[in-house]
């Protein structure tokens, strides 16, 4: 309504009422959801922002890297950069301030945090479990790592849990494949600081003891929770069994020399010293 | 001209993506089996996988044939796949990089474009276009605008997890790479574009660059040889768009990952508008290694038109999960057998494998049995080698879970952009996710092949064919099974109403 000299204005606001009219009579919900809305009310907990000066000598690390004129590249960076100062999600001032920071207009910062998976419009736990639940994931049973999470914690998929420590969430494939089924453990306990780890070779027993080692403030060690070390096979190896040698070339010396495609000319020993009717000329 | 160059560009990309619809020719039969007689000591000659007309064919064929596989650890390029040694440029001159890299680079651009061309190396991102010819498209001459090399470190494939190790166990084979490449291509700057997930892998990778320039291998007059080089990775943000050629492009400007149309093509309009080339990491990062050791040797392995060595990863229903560099063309039995320990429960306990990443359809046991794991290969039996990420299926699994999960995976990886792709992958979620539980009209098999056919091939890029192919080989390959689910949950659904008998029963009780 208006306000001034008249402070009663007796006719209520009605642009709101009439312009969603549609939508609730065919019974659409809300226009935003919380994915969507970058005005959530968690936002308000900051009404300014700014990068602290550790996160200002990244910025300028990051900018240092795109051309001048380019600076809209670094969004996605600082974007990051804002995740770890906060500890796991970006306040919609924050986007702003990587506004500013890449001279570009507000809305490229918000279509970007909206568009991938990374970048969080609310709070996290202090600890994200994230389990890759892709088919290579599926098949060697990351339903069961999933449920044994959830079950222990007492909540569902995507929820935190009351004390603030931990929240379970999914994630497409992560790319650890062979090291099936695994989970990603987000530590934002201790922010700006935060360490991204995976925690891979997974069972319900090895996710439970992880997660007891989370619960009692001990940061489990990263990697293949079974016996191997990486992408090796867990049966033993079948390549690679000696120490690889050194420096390998093949005939480098003699090809350095010559087309690529093979010689076109001189492919016979050259002839000796060769004269046409020299004497005559001379 | 730039029109005949950019329909020759289409040409060539259209060639790349498999044609699914093809029959296969007898005279391919014949010329995939013929392999060129020169077959080094230790390989075994068997018979060729191909059903002859003749019995002297045959016998012909088996003469000529070799069978690939069983690579010695001295023809391996990466030697430090399983971390033994120091993945710090310690460990990697050791091993054999940054060997020489000026003298690679004091031969030309010319040469080192012919060795790749000769050397057969094909992008091993998934699409398998010929490198060497792509590295040719980038100008020779500069209009003004810089070139640059990008890249793509955004490993997000499923089943795929070879560019991991990689950068975490051997960065500089790709940071050489970065260099040679790079001058192969006339650019002075590379951005490496790590997906967002690979934390661990990107701090691996910029130590490793800081270790190169400090050691004066990057950066003005990098390793000596003139050419100045600058490398700079770039962190992603959790999208698998990103991982397809102009999507990542857009997505190193700082815009949402939304792929562009081609043409133009990334090597005439690319990164900033400039001319760029988008190259997979294991593409880069054997280069080096070719060029020192020479072309042929590179192109003895595996069959003509799929040379060399390939990361393979093996995952799913096997007694040992492994990433192994193999040789190409290697039987994709004797793969899982020797180095992955074999399909869990036998050979014959399995059901059907995905040889390439998520992207491609899958293939059944009968297929499975004489396969060879390469581009044409598996072109010919409608699948496709992709990223060469192996997942196995066994007699236990359900495959329409996994081709459901799948399906939202590309519903959930979709940029939007294009309607057929954003309507058509929640749509074929949809209808897969009932199709788990047989909560479908047999008529609607046949409804999302259709559906299938609208999404393939109409899209900006390839995620439309890539959501679309598993679904076709689901159904190609088990039509049987899905009409029998659909037939269990219609006799549940009848049971439980007999149960519960009619609503006017239920309204009176």
């Amino acid at each position: 309504g208006a306000s001034g000299i008249f402070c009663f204005f007796p006719f209520p606001d009605t642009t709101h009422m009439f312009r969603t009219v549609g939508r609730r009579l065919s019974g659409l919900g809300p226009k935003h959801t919380k994915w969507t809305r970058h005005k959530d009310l968690a936002n308000f907990k900051y009404s300014q922002w700014d990068f602290s000066a550790d996160s200002y000598t990244k910025v300028k690390a990051i900018l240092a890297r795109y051309p001048e004129h380019k600076k809209q590249s670094a969004i996605l960076p600082l974007l990051h950069v804002v995740q770890e100062q906060t500890g796991g999600w970006i306040p919609a001032p924050a986007a702003r301030k990587v506004a500013e920071a890449c001279e570009c207009p507000p809305r490229r910062v918000y279509e970007c945090m909206t568009f991938y998976a990374m970048y969080h419009p609310y709070p996290q736990g202090k600890y994200h479990l994230l389990v890759c639940r892709t088919t290579p994931c599926m098949i060697r049973g990351c339903d069961s790592i999933l449920k044994t999470l959830c079950d222990a914690l007492g909540v569902v998929e995507g929820e935190t849990t009351k004390d603030g420590m931990f929240t379970i969430g999914t994630m497409e494939c992560l790319g650890a494949c062979v090291n099936a089924p695994m989970l990603v453990c987000v530590d934002y306990s201790n922010p700006p600081s935060y360490k991204w780890d995976y925690f891979e070779d997974l069972t319900p027993e090895t996710t439970l003891k992880m997660l007891e080692s989370l619960q009692n403030g001990v940061y489990p060690t990263p990697g293949p929770q079974g016996s191997r070390r990486l992408s090796e096979p867990a049966g033993g190896r079948t390549t690679l069994q000696a120490t690889p040698p050194g420096p390998t070339e093949t005939g480098l010396d003699d090809r350095l020399s010559e087309p690529a495609g093979g010689r076109t000319t001189l492919q016979a020993t050259p002839p000796g010293p060769t004269e046409t009717g020299l004497d005559d000329r001379l | 001209t730039n029109r005949r160059e950019n329909k020759m560009m289409r040409a060539l990309h259209r060639l790349s993506r498999p044609l699914l619809r093809t029959t296969t020719r007898a005279s391919s039969a014949a010329s995939s089996a013929a392999v060129p007689a020169a077959a080094s000591a230790g390989r075994l000659v068997l018979v060729s996988r191909k059903a002859m007309s003749s019995s002297a064919e045959v016998s012909e064929a088996q003469r000529n044939v070799v069978v690939h596989g069983g690579l010695k650890d001295a023809d391996r390029i990466f030697t430090n796949l399983y971390g033994d040694g120091s993945p710090w440029i310690d460990g990697a001159i050791k091993r054999g990089d940054w060997h020489r890299t000026k003298d690679l680079i004091g031969m030309g651009r010319d040469w080192i474009i012919e060795e790749i061309k000769a050397s057969g190396l094909r992008g091993r991102g998934g699409a398998g276009f010929p490198t060497g010819l792509k590295w040719s498209f980038m100008p020779k001459v500069s209009d003004g605008r810089p070139q640059y090399l990008v890249v793509n470190a955004d490993e997000s494939e499923p089943g795929t997890c070879k560019d991991r190790e990689i950068m975490r166990k051997d960065p500089h084979k790709l940071i050489e790479g970065c260099l040679v490449a790079g001058f192969a291509m006339g650019a002075h700057a590379a951005y490496i574009y790590i997906r967002g997930e690979f934390t661990y892998e990107a701090e691996c990778l910029e130590r490793a660059v800081a270790e190169a320039y400090k050691k004066g291998m990057l950066g003005k007059n990098a390793a000596g040889s003139g050419w100045d080089m600058d490398v700079y990775v770039h962190r992603g943000a959790g999208a698998y768009i990103c991982g397809e050629e102009t999507g990542l492009i857009e997505s190193l400007e700082g815009k949402p990952g939304k792929p562009r149309l081609k043409p133009p093509f990334p090597a005439n309009v690319g990164l900033y508008g400039c001319p760029s080339t988008v190259n997979n990491v294991e593409t880069i990062a054997v280069a080096p290694t070719i060029l020192r050791r020479g072309a042929s040797w590179f192109s003895s392995f595996g069959r003509k038109g799929n040379h060399g060595t390939k990361l393979f990863c093996i995952s799913g229903h096997i007694n040992n999960p492994i990433t192994v560099e193999e040789e190409m063309s290697i039987p994709m039995k004797d793969l899982i057998e020797r180095h992955a320990g074999g399909v869990r429960g036998g050979w014959d306990n399995l059901l059907a494998v995905i040889p390439g990443g998520s992207s491609v359809p899958n293939l059944t046991k009968e297929v499975c049995d004489t396969v060879l794991m390469d581009f044409d290969a598996l072109r010919e039996v409608t699948s496709g080698l992709g990223t060469a990420g192996l997942f196995v299926f066994d007699k236990s699994a359900d495959m329409i879970k996994g081709i459901q999960r799948l399906s939202y995976f590309y519903k959930h990886e979709s940029c939007g952009q294009c309607t057929p792709c954003r309507e058509g992958t929640t749509w074929l979620w949809k209808v897969m996710k009932r199709m788990e539980l047989g909560d479908a009209k047999v008529e609607e098999i046949d409804m999302l092949e259709e559906l299938t056919r609208q999404i393939e091939g109409h899209t900006i890029c390839a995620l439309g064919d890539a959501a679309a192919w598993p679904v076709q080989g689901l159904i190609r390959n088990f039509r049987p099974q899905m009409e029998e689910r659909i037939a269990q949950y219609k006799l549940s659904q009848q049971q439980q109403q007999q149960k519960q008998g009619t609503h006017a029963d239920q309204a009176y009780n």
